[in-house]
């Protein structure tokens, strides 16, 4: 297998209040291949976000990040000056948020707004410093015939907005919400990455929209190559479009996956449980399974598996350290349940109908 | 007995957990705040150094303000008699000043209270009713907003002659506006969240709604404004004093002493400066304490002290 | 556009006409008779009559305001009842101290407080934002009016080339002119200035926070383009609108400073007129305080355009 584009080990990332601290991703460690769409999937709230800001070092000062290893196509990146960190960011790795009326910016058009990645990491030979940039903004606006312009056209085109000349010079209020986010995307391409972080990139849109974008990014990855980190709560975007799959919870990776694999064959409680709340064309069930209870506080999470107070085949060995089971070549749990020793109650957990009658809470 | 325990159940309601409708939560933030912002401390211990000065004026000030006791103009001697010098009549400095903080602060409140109570019912009325009331109100409120202030003041003053009162009064209409605005935007946000619509659902009339469910969710907003405004009114009233047209001039007022004394400020500094420090200062702790408010609370809107 | 403007003109209009009606009840409901006040107390009933007969005030009070209201429309607004000097004249003449000081003032606030604002959010928190934000509530603590006494006390006695006292035109030299104006002008910019400092530092404080600045990091900007370009115009925006609202506060502020500078200007001119009932100069002095400032708020609506892409007046629908 080729060398990783990606690959985190151990990333720990604690935000710092007056009155405590906030375990918000808790050692996790997975990679991603040149090529591929690695997918983290998970509540809101369990560190999904916080996982791709701090990869970018996007994170306020008062988030601490730590870990053994981040390194991308080779190099530390935990190691990179401010500067250094600049010149990765919006270049070889760029980013595409949830919420494309928000994050873009109000007051200058669409086509300046990917103009300007392309003269920070493309080759265009046009300057970038303060002066310049301001003169633009401010006095000439972006000449339509200067390179980056002509290429964040070309940009709007590739990602399918119909009349690309006009919709550069026009404002984000005036775009659709599905063409805003083509417009997040074709800024994250301006400048040629290799990495592209999707926030929730369809969670803000319609259906049917979701579809054409979520067709469009794996469009783009096979044709420059990228490897994407998709991140977001649904699973159904997941099996639509990721290659891999981590299962986040509480700032946790409790299980890692092929989609298929993970799919047809869940190995963690947790994975499960959210499989289960998954509505069905097939449903003969009356209700959906919901898993009870709910996420441990961030602050002060009991020792041990996280999901462990909600989990129907909690045992005493659940307070201890989780670690990690390989259970299929590529296919990790991290799950007590698969060591060696346990009870021998719990012994048919695995069986597809296994339902929990003793001690937990029954449901 | 029974209307007051319903009186007393509205505003102290432990169930929603307010306290005369701001959430015990706004109450414990403040407290917060109060304990950890030297900011907010140094406010509070301002305004009540200077509450204290005009509440307890008679017995601190050491000779009959209004008294003639001393040589015109004598220079401040920092220690016993005159301790501040005299104003241009020969009256104790220092008395006058601890007097003047009685109607600066009586003025600034009170004009405050007089735009505050017209503006809120313009306010609720506007934002309650909506459509054309609305609009005939706030187009109305939009008029006060071309009236400069000030000069509607020494107008108003003109007609109805100087006088504690007068001047709060005329003051006070220049802050129907302030209130009338923040009031109906809160009421327009808050017109449709979800308590409303229950309160409807079962069967409240528009009256009730207004009084029991929408006022008590301005509270927050309006004493951050109302802060601001009584520091901005002092001003207004100090200048006004200064102009001669205030409270009558043989009232000690801190702005009639500025204004009495301007043609001596060159020879005798102490005329031109001490009456103006009590006045940065009031308003000073007044605005830290307004600001500390808004961070407790959370209000953005009403900035612009 | 065009519509939008001949609409809010058109408002205006009727918003001047409303400030002009209730100036006109108002200033009649002032206790005083404005030809007692002329010609003193021992003049002839003969002699009092004749003058308010020579004046108008022997009519009725509608036909005053019937006639006022014309003239008003033609642009006249009539001449003062104790000098007979057009009210035009008089405003065109004190207006000139008035609006330069004024103006000058804004400008000084804003160039200051602006950048100062930007500063202390960029540095929340630490010891300059402290700095600025101690700066800034004494500056909105203090009256215009007493920061003139401050500055006439310890810079005009120190400096003989700013004067303490009186206005010269621009005609008779800007330096003169300037050296004149300057110190009112910090004068009434101070108060202003503190308060738009405090604006601009919120409204960046908020913008910083916005998503789509997290997008210009994520892009690999620089610190300063990211401050100058993606947060810079939106955060003037709210504070474009309170630099507006706050015309009317300046306005009054140059009122109590230009009596401490000993300024012949608008404040000094009404509140003579008010003591004189002499009713024109009062109504006048007030119309065009409405006017200007109705105008002035209609500018600051259109500068709002250029910085806000998002508003487009007019027919409605896209650009």
């Amino acid at each position: 297998m080729s060398n990783p584009m990606l690959e985190i080990e151990n990333l720990h990332v604690e935000f710092e209040t007056e009155d405590e601290s906030v375990q918000a991703v808790d050692g996790i460690s997975f990679e991603i291949h040149p090529g591929e769409v690695y997918g983290i999937v998970g509540e809101s709230g369990s560190g999904k976000s916080v996982t791709a800001l701090s990869i970018m070092a996007l994170l306020d000062s008062n988030a601490n990040v730590t870990a053994d290893r981040v390194r991308f196509d080779g190099t530390d990146l935990l190691s990179k000056t401010d500067s250094e960190m600049r010149s990765i960011r919006g270049g070889e790795i760029s980013m595409i948020f949830q919420d494309p009326m928000n994050s873009l910016n109000p007051v200058i058009t669409v086509g300046e707004q990917i103009a300007e990645v392309v003269r920070h990491h493309g080759d265009v030979n046009e300057s970038t410093n303060l002066v310049q940039e301001m003169r633009r903004k401010y006095v000439t606006g972006t000449s339509a015939d200067s390179a980056s312009w002509r290429r964040a056209v070309e940009l709007l085109e590739t990602v399918g907005i119909p009349d690309p000349e006009t919709r550069a010079q026009e404002y984000p209020h005036q775009l659709s919400g599905g063409m805003r986010q083509r417009v997040m995307i074709a800024q994250a391409l301006a400048g040629d990455p290799s990495l592209i972080l999707a926030d929730e990139p369809t969670t803000a849109l319609d259906v049917s929209i979701e579809a054409q974008i979520l067709n469009q990014l794996l469009d783009l990855r096979d044709e420059f190559g990228v490897s994407v980190l998709l991140i977001t709560h649904d699973l159904g975007v997941v099996r639509e479009t990721c290659d891999r799959v981590a299962v986040m919870y509480a700032g946790e990776l409790m299980e890692k996956a092929a989609v298929e694999e993970l799919f047809e064959d869940p190995q963690h409680p947790y994975t499960r449980g959210l499989m289960q709340s998954i509505p069905r064309l097939t449903d003969d069930r009356e209700m959906l399974d919901v898993i009870e209870g709910s996420v441990p506080n961030l602050a002060a999470k009991p020792p041990g598996c996280p999901f462990q107070d909600r989990c129907a085949w909690a045992f005493e060995a659940c307070t201890q350290p989780l670690e990690e089971h390989e259970v299929d070549p590529g296919h990790d749990v991290a799950c007590h349940l698969h060591r060696e020793d346990i009870p021998e109650e719990l012994g048919e957990w695995n069986s597809p109908t296994a339902v929990r009658t003793d001690g937990g809470d029954d449901r | 007995m029974g209307i007051l325990a319903n009186v007393f159940a509205r505003f102290v309601d432990t169930d929603k957990a307010r306290v005369f409708g701001i959430r015990t939560d706004m109450l414990e933030r403040l407290g917060l705040v109060l304990g950890r912002d030297r900011k907010a401390q140094l406010g509070v211990a301002i305004v009540g150094i200077v509450g204290f000065m005009a509440a307890f004026a008679p017995i601190l000030a050491p000779h009959d303000p209004m008294g003639q006791d001393f040589p015109v103009l004598l220079e401040p001697q920092f220690v016993g008699a005159g301790a501040l010098g005299t104003d241009s009549y020969g009256r104790d400095m220092l008395s006058r000043l601890i007097y003047g903080a009685r109607i600066s602060l009586l003025v600034g409140i009170g004009a405050v209270a007089v735009g505050a109570i017209i503006g809120m019912v313009i306010g609720l009325v506007a934002g309650f009713f909506g459509g054309l009331v609305d609009d005939v109100l706030m187009r109305m409120i939009d008029i006060f907003w071309a009236f400069p202030y000030l000069l509607v003041a020494i107008m108003l003053v003109a007609i109805f002659g100087q006088g504690l009162w007068n001047v709060i009064i005329a003051l006070g209409f220049a802050y129907i506006d302030d209130f009338a605005r923040i009031i109906r935007g809160e009421v327009l946000a808050l017109r449709e969240e979800e308590f409303t619509l229950a309160a409807r659902s079962i069967g409240l009339t528009s009256r009730e709604i207004m009084v029991g469910e929408i006022f008590p969710n301005t509270i927050a907003p309006l004493l951050v404004m109302y802060t601001v405004l009584v520091a901005r009114a002092m001003i207004a009233e100090a200048t006004l004093s200064f102009l001669g047209l205030g409270v009558r001039p043989s009232t000690p007022t801190w702005g009639s002493l500025l204004g009495q004394g301007r043609g001596f400020v060159t020879e005798a500094w102490w005329i031109g400066i001490l009456p103006g420090l009590m006045i940065v200062i009031t308003v000073f702790g007044i605005n830290l304490f307004g600001d500390a408010l808004r961070d407790a609370f959370d209000v953005r809107r009403s900035e612009g002290g | 556009m065009r519509r939008y403007i001949a609409k809010r003109l058109l408002h205006s209009l009727v918003v001047v006409w409303i400030v002009a009606t209730v100036v006109f009840a108002v200033v009649r409901a002032i206790p005083g008779d404005p030809v007692q006040l002329m010609l003193g107390g021992d003049a002839t009933q003969e002699a009092r009559e004749q003058l308010r007969t020579q004046l108008g005030l022997d009519e009725p009070i509608y036909v005053q305001y019937a006639r006022w209201m014309g003239r008003l429309a033609q642009g006249d607004l009539g001449e003062s009842l104790s000098t007979g000097v057009p009210v035009l004249e008089l405003l065109i003449q004190v207006g000139q101290p008035t609006v330069s000081i004024g103006l000058l003032g804004m400008l000084i606030a804003l160039s200051i407080a602006i950048p100062a604002g930007l500063i202390s959010a960029l540095h929340q928190y630490e010891w300059d934002d402290y700095v600025a934000t101690f700066i800034a509530f004494l500056g909105i603590s203090m009256p215009g009016f007493w920061v003139g006494i401050l500055l006439i006390v310890f810079i005009s006695q120190r400096f003989e080339f700013l004067p303490a006292f009186g206005y010269v035109g621009p005609g008779e030299g800007i330096r003169a002119w300037f050296s004149h104006i300057i110190l009112p002008a910090i004068a009434v910019g101070v108060p202003y200035g503190g308060i738009i400092m405090r604006m601009m530092r919120s409204s960046m404080l908020e913008v910083m926070n916005e998503d789509y600045m997290r997008t210009a990091r994520a892009k690999g900007l620089s610190p300063q383009l990211i401050v100058m370009k993606h947060a810079f115009q939106n955060a003037l925006i709210p504070v474009v609108t309170i630099a507006g609202i706050l015309l009317g506060t300046l306005l009054g502020g140059v009122v109590a400073v230009e009596i401490v500078f000993g300024i012949q200007g608008l404040g000094r001119l009404l509140i003579n007129s008010v003591h004189q009932r002499d009713f024109p100069v009062v109504q006048g002095s007030i119309v065009i305080i409405a006017v200007i400032f109705v105008l002035t708020n209609l500018l600051v609506d259109l500068l709002y355009t250029v910085l806000n892409p998002k508003i487009k007046y007019g027919d409605g629908g896209e650009s």
